[in-house]
């Protein structure tokens, strides 16, 4: 007998998606709502693995100015990033440093950006502001090439109703989905993008309190790298409810301690969200037995010099609304079992006979540490072979003669390892009844 | 036995030989032709000698004029000629003995005027070699009497007369399609048409009519023609026909008939080859004839000589098809049980067809047993099946029904998982055949099939797809040489879309094609030399291409429909196959296709001088209710030859062009179950397709091998494509969202096959190129720059081998190899960075291609109780599907991770070897 629970065990954490089997067909349907379901029973009955990684040999590389700009009503510095594309088989592309950067309205005005990093422009007048309703283009000049966008309005930016969070179950995994609320009563948006920015406070499980009590608690923020879109054309009334921003899963430490969303809602025009949800099907959503073709996918920034030159990118032009929430680890349900993100985290203790230590002092926070691995191979080999560190030691008291001495690896006990322990400025902690 | 048979066959001979001897008995001059008995009347009553037969073997016989006295031994010789009697004649007493159940086979030369003694020598080799030599020998059935065709009082003038008829099986009254009739002695022959019928002109007087088809006892009769007249013959069963695969209709048919590029396999010989899970499948079986290739494993689509997959014109008893596949492509929509053949025309469409640019495929609807009830039933890892079948009137109506579903749902409902519980997939289809013989010269049918898909994958969304299809044929035989065909059809595909889980989003998305088709056609055989068929066809076609409605009460769904679009279809053909000299045969058709838009309809002027879009239409011209919008039209060529080299070679060449009026918009490489059929309009214009093909026949090793080589060569011009990024479903600037084109293929077919024997099958070796130019003065309308590009199923190097070995009457083997180039895809030619993340830049379409595909399969058929007379009989089929395991690539992917890395993936469909087991059982 088959055992198709065994397939189950299977977790993956992306969208709307279910697993039946390893095996990954999945169906998609150019519909409304994108579904991006698995397919089964063929797989349930024949138990194959569908999905394997795969190297393609492409040598073929074209060189494409990158254009990343966005300009909304919401507060500058706005920036402009230009790079270049690079092959398949390289890690970065180069930036594009020394062009002429500029936005530009129909009325003549002109507002430069300068380098303030390499490929990186940036309004510095702090007056400048996008107004709601006016149209503007993206200009830039790279040696003797131009490039324009075409003029792009901000659009009447639309309040986000509510953001809030419902506990599901998807693919067989728990979690915590963040959906949001927004209509037009207008009726006249119809067309949103939200991109967000996540922070979450966390604890390192290890730490030596006397010496680095600030190592213990960080911040880590994260930032959605594609925007999500919808439409409401197909509706009578401009209402999105309920849409999935993040789904966050058991496997996640976000919602560990205390964790907050900063939503940015766009309303956008509707060639910028068909290139946003065109620009996420080509790149997120392929895999499918009945994927679109892939080919060029053109903006709406074009080489003006004449030569027909393929620019990628956007100037992202968006009326822009914000709204932050707070999710406490108290407002959670029960059996919510978030992880606290250091399962692989180990540590091991060792009592040194205070007696056997000599007088080989070394430098550093733990001047007996050579001492130790000298006494203790297994700390040596510890500290030499899989990067662990000492990180507290008890000192041997009159009634125990023994050096108390912990190691882990310092990703372990050192939160700055992977945020800030500086608290953001808009942090908000859980106000106590 | 065979020993004691022998022993009594040459004893007879014997006796035969010295009867010949004692005869001097002398009739006087017979004035008019008599029957047997009247003469036997006349001889025992003048002679005083005494006859011993039975009557019921001389019944037919009639015994010419003799002006002269003529020996008895001589007419009796005459007489007993072309049947298997024999006398003795033993003194005054004339024994007839009939020894037909000896004989198996015949001498070539049996039926000419040869001394008795001849007789005997031949006739014993031929007996001792066919039972020692050859035991795998068909066995003949020879008539031991003369058939009277015509009047013998009418005295024709002619010297050649037309028989007509039709070939039937003999067990459960279908008509034998491609059965040969012949006369050896001649050299003349002909095949039988689809409804088992054919027409044969023969000399008048004796002759030797021979019947041959695959699978059923070869029949001998010997006939005496005096003028025109019907012969109908029933074909019995050969009890060994599981060892066989047919590919092209008869052996010496490919060589000698006008088909080219035409595939035949009968539903037996489908059966035999192993199944994807077990499931038998006609569709699947077509993509290992050569020039026939898919985009993927899991693609029910098949293009035809790099034509796309709407290219084919998928015909279920002349009813078209819309969507061939069940289950996203895994299977196809046809039944095994309810299927008797299928026919794919590659080359050379006959005129009577038109519609599709690459191919027509024909599957042609079992008929039901005009004899006696059966009832069959059948479980594969997918799907059970049960069909149903007899005569309700015998021998006049005839009834099929056969139904087939999956129990997926049941699969899914045992495991008990949430992801599951919410989900479903399955189908079913029913197809039915009604058929009833009025009389000689009426038949009418019945042919319904109705499919239905559904599914929901864990989500609120449900899909459901459907083909709904109907067709009354109506046939009148006017005389033996004319007959005519009326057929009224209908078929209907759509899909829904509905969604119901919140009740403000709950909506309903419909999309229905309606055809609806009269076609007639009458045939006329005026003599051996000429077949012409004309007739006309009028299909309407009413497509709704999308319907949005809310699906509840408080749904916020905006209702959406695109306007509705109709169009009428006409087609006028006539076609002559004639005979030029016995090496030199032709076809030459014509069929004039029109097509006409109807409206109401809108439609836009756009401005030249920019690329089309939406914002460049200038004018629009608002047409009326049926109101002419546009007309296309154009006379179409169909022509094929023939010329035989020598004995076992010819060489035949064919042009054909084709104005499909139907177009499937999709943007992906396989078929969708939401890909829509368009109906050309003012902007999209019938695609056009013509084909030359030449190919050269020759069968070697006395007929046992056929090898065919052909070569082709296709342009189509107003090929579809799409601009990259289109939406294509509920689209109501669709004609802005498509391209068009022109396309080439071209390829060499190698074909070597072995039909007969203990081991046989195929081993087929393609090249092929099909390419595709979207050219236009606009840069972004251009595909690759304007220059021609690989379609995404040019595969340049196809290699098949399908072999079949019978151990014995149970048990027999087969085998499937197939290799091909893998597909063209488009892969990245740069990534970038776009908001902290890597993307992939595309940019020429199809410039690479995916890892080759490799697949062998191998099952083993077991037959259960052979008995002739069996009331239940089983069938196992037991197989392995990719017994390498191979990883063939459906596609390759890119795709950006979470982790802000971008990786590459192979999708394989079948990525291991997957073991089915399958059985079916016969009551």
């Amino acid at each position: 007998m088959l055992d198709f629970n065994k397939k189950y065990s299977l977790k993956r954490s992306s969208g709307k998606r279910v697993f039946f089997t390893m095996c990954d067909i999945q169906l998609r349907s150019p519909m409304l709502r994108k579904i991006n379901y698995t397919f089964i029973i063929l797989c349930s009955i024949t138990l194959v693995n569908c999905v394997y990684k795969y190297e393609p040999d492409i040598s073929k590389y074209e060189n494409i100015l990158v254009v990343e700009a966005e300009l909304s009503n919401l507060p500058g510095p706005y920036e402009v990033k230009l790079s270049r594309s690079f092959g398949y088989g390289q890690k970065n592309g180069s930036p594009v440093c020394d062009a002429t950067v500029k936005f530009m309205d129909k009325t003549g005005l002109e507002i430069p950006l300068f380098e303030t990093n390499e490929g990186i422009y940036q309004t510095i007048d702090n007056s400048f502001q996008g107004i709601v309703g006016k149209s503007y283009k993206l200009h830039i000049e790279i040696d003797d090439e131009i490039y324009e966008s075409d003029f792009e309005t901000i659009k009447e930016p639309i309040p986000i109703d509510n953001i809030y969070w419902e506990f599901k179950k998807i693919d067989n995994n728990r979690g915590i989905d963040i959906l949001i609320d927004a209509h037009d009563s207008n009726n006249k948006t119809h067309f949103y993008a939200w991109d967000y920015e996540e922070t979450w406070k966390f604890h390192v499980p290890f730490n030596n309190y006397d010496l680095f009590p600030e190592l213990e608690e960080c911040y880590k923020s994260d930032r959605n790298t594609n925007f999500i879109t919808t439409s409401t054309t197909n509706r009578n009334n401009d209402i999105v409810k309920g849409h999935s921003l993040k789904f966050i899963t058991e496997e996640d430490n976000r919602l560990y301690l205390r964790y907050t969303i900063l939503v940015k809602q766009h309303s956008l025009s509707e060639p910028t969200y068909k290139y946003f949800k065109d620009l996420n099907e080509l790149n997120y959503n392929q895999g499918t037995l009945f994927d679109p073709i892939p080919g060029p996918l053109s903006g709406n920034i074009e080489n003006v010099s004449g030569n027909n030159k393929f620019v990628l990118g956007y100037f992202f032009v968006s009326g822009a609304t914000e709204k932050r929430i707070f999710i406490d680890r108290s407002e959670l349900p029960l059996n919510y079992y978030p992880t606290n993100g250091f399962k692989e985290c180990k540590r091991h203790i060792f009592e040194i006979p205070a007696d056997e230590i000599g007088n080989n002092k070394s430098d550093g926070l733990f001047p007996n540490e050579n001492e130790y691995r000298r006494i203790e191979p297994k700390i040596d080999s510890l500290i030499t072979q899989e990067n662990f560190l000492i990180y507290k030691e008890i000192i041997p008291a009159q009634s125990f003669p023994f050096y108390i001495v912990y190691l882990a690896k310092p990703a372990c006990y050192t939160c700055t390892a992977h945020g800030t322990n500086v608290v953001p400025d808009f942090w908000v902690e859980k106000e106590d009844n | 036995m065979k020993n004691a048979l022998l022993s009594l066959f040459i004893f007879i001979l014997i006796h035969h030989s010295t009867a010949q001897n004692n005869s001097k008995l002398v009739i006087s001059p017979i004035q008019n032709s008599v029957t047997f008995s009247e003469f036997v009347n006349n001889a025992e009553h003048n002679l005083n000698i005494k006859f011993f037969y039975k009557e019921n073997w001389v019944d037919s016989l009639i015994i010419m004029n003799y002006p002269d006295s003529t020996e008895l031994s001589t007419i009796l010789h005459d007489a007993f000629m072309l049947s298997k009697l024999s006398y003795i004649i033993d003194g005054s007493n004339i024994i007839i003995t009939n020894d037909n159940k000896l004989q198996t086979s015949l001498p070539e030369d049996f039926f000419t005027n040869k001394p008795a003694i001849n007789i005997k020598t031949k006739g014993t080799e031929a007996t001792n070699s066919s039972f020692i030599n050859k035991p795998e020998k068909k066995e003949v059935q020879i008539s031991n009497s003369i058939t009277v065709i015509g009047n013998p009082k009418v005295i024709s003038s002619e010297s050649n007369c037309s028989i007509s008829g039709k070939v039937l099986n003999h067990e459960d009254g279908q008509p034998v399609v491609g059965a040969q009739i012949y006369i050896q002695k001649l050299n003349i022959g002909t095949i039988t048409d689809p409804s088992g019928y054919y027409v044969l002109n023969v000399p008048v007087g004796k002759s030797e009519l021979m019947f041959k088809s695959m699978g059923l006892k070869d029949l001998s009769l010997p006939i005496h023609v005096y003028s025109n007249g019907s012969l109908n013959v029933n074909m019995e069963k050969s009890d060994v026909l599981i060892n066989e695969i047919k590919v092209i209709a008869e052996n010496n048919n490919n060589v000698k008939n006008l088909n080219m590029g035409v595939q035949q396999i009968n539903i037996d010989k489908i059966k035999q080859i192993t199944a994807t899970l077990g499931e038998v499948d006609v569709l699947k079986t077509a993509l290992l004839l050569p020039g026939v290739q898919t985009v993927g494993e899991g693609s029910s689509g098949f293009n035809v000589r790099g034509g796309s997959t709407d290219q084919n014109l998928i015909l279920f008893d002349d009813i078209p098809i819309f969507n061939s596949s069940h289950l996203f492509g895994f299977f196809s929509v046809f039944n095994p049980e309810t299927v008797k053949d299928f026919k794919l025309y590659k080359s050379g469409i006959p005129a009577t067809y038109g519609g599709r640019a690459s191919s027509v495929f024909d599957v042609e609807a079992k008929q039901g047993n005009l004899k006696k009830y059966a009832i069959s039933g059948g479980i594969s890892p997918v799907t059970g099946k049960l069909t149903l079948e007899g005569p309700i009137i015998k021998d006049k109506l005839s009834v099929i029904i056969g139904g087939r579903s999956t129990y997926s749902d049941w699969i899914l409902k045992q495991i008990d998982s949430p992801q599951t519980r919410k989900s479903s997939a399955n189908f079913y289809d029913i197809s039915t055949k009604i058929l009833y013989l009025l009389n000689d010269k009426n038949e009418i049918s019945f042919t319904g099939y109705l499919s239905r898909d559904n599914f929901t994958l864990n989500s609120d969304t449900a899909y459901h797809y459907q083909n709904k299809c109907a067709g009354l044929f109506f046939k009148h035989y006017f005389s033996p040489t004319v007959y005519s065909k009326i057929s009224g059809i209908y078929s209907n595909y759509q899909y829904n879309i509905t969604r119901d889980d919140d009740p403000e989003l709950a909506f309903n998305m419909k999309y229905d094609i309606d055809y609806k088709s009269v076609k007639s056609e009458l045939h006329y055989f005026p003599n051996s030399k000429h077949n012409f068929i004309v007739g006309s066809e009028i299909t309407r076609y009413d497509m709704t291409p999308g319907n949005m409605t809310p699906h509840s009460s408080e749904s916020d769904i905006t209702e959406f429909k695109l306007p509705k679009e109709q169009s009428i279809e006409t087609g006028l053909f006539l076609s002559n196959e004639f005979k030029i000299s016995n090496r030199f045969s032709a076809y030459l058709g014509v069929r004039l296709a029109n097509f006409f838009i109807l409206g109401p309809y809108k439609d836009y002027e756009y401005n030249p001088l920019v690329p089309k879009r939406v914002e460049s239409r200038m004018d629009s011209t608002q047409y009326a209710k049926n109101e002419i919008v546009k007309t296309y039209g154009e006379p179409e060529i169909r022509f094929s030859s023939r010329y035989i080299l020598g004995v076992n070679n010819s060489l035949k060449f064919s042009y054909n062009k084709v104005h499909q009026f139907v177009h499937m918009i999709s943007n992906s490489s396989a078929i969708s179950p939401t890909d829509v059929w368009k109906i050309s309009d003012p902007t999209i214009k019938p695609l056009i397709g013509e084909q030359f093909a030449l190919g050269y026949y020759h069968n070697l090793f006395t007929n046992t091998i056929e090898a065919s080589a052909e070569l082709y060569y296709k342009k189509t011009r107003n090929h579809l494509d799409y601009k990259s990024g289109a939406e294509l479903l509920l689209n109501p600037n669709l004609d802005v969202a498509l391209l068009s084109g022109i396309g080439r293929a071209y390829g060499l077919e190698l074909l070597l096959k072995k039909e007969k024997g203990k081991i046989n099958g195929w081993v087929s070796y393609t090249y092929s190129k099909s390419e595709l130019k979207i050219d236009s003065k606009f840069a972004e309308d251009r595909i690759n720059d304007g220059e021609y590009y690989p379609t995404d199923y040019d595969k340049t190097h196809d290699f098949t081998i399908v072999a079949n070995y019978k151990h014995s009457r149970r048990y027999s083997i087969s085998s499937t190899f197939t290799y091909s180039t893998g597909r063209p895809i488009s892969m990245p030619v740069a990534k970038y960075n776009f908001r902290n993340n890597q993307l992939l830049h595309y940019s020429n379409r199809n410039e690479y291609r995916i890892p080759d595909y490799l697949r062998w399969d191998i099952s083993l058929n077991i037959y259960e109780n052979l008995k002739s007379n069996k009331t239940i009989s089983n069938f196992w089929s037991i197989g392995i599907y990719n017994v390498t395991g191979r990883h063939n690539a459906y596609s390759v992917y890119f795709k950006s991770t979470e982790s802000r890395k971008l990786n590459g993936y192979l999708l394989s469909v079948f990525a291991k070897p997957i073991i089915n087991v399958s059985y079916n059982v016969r009551f």
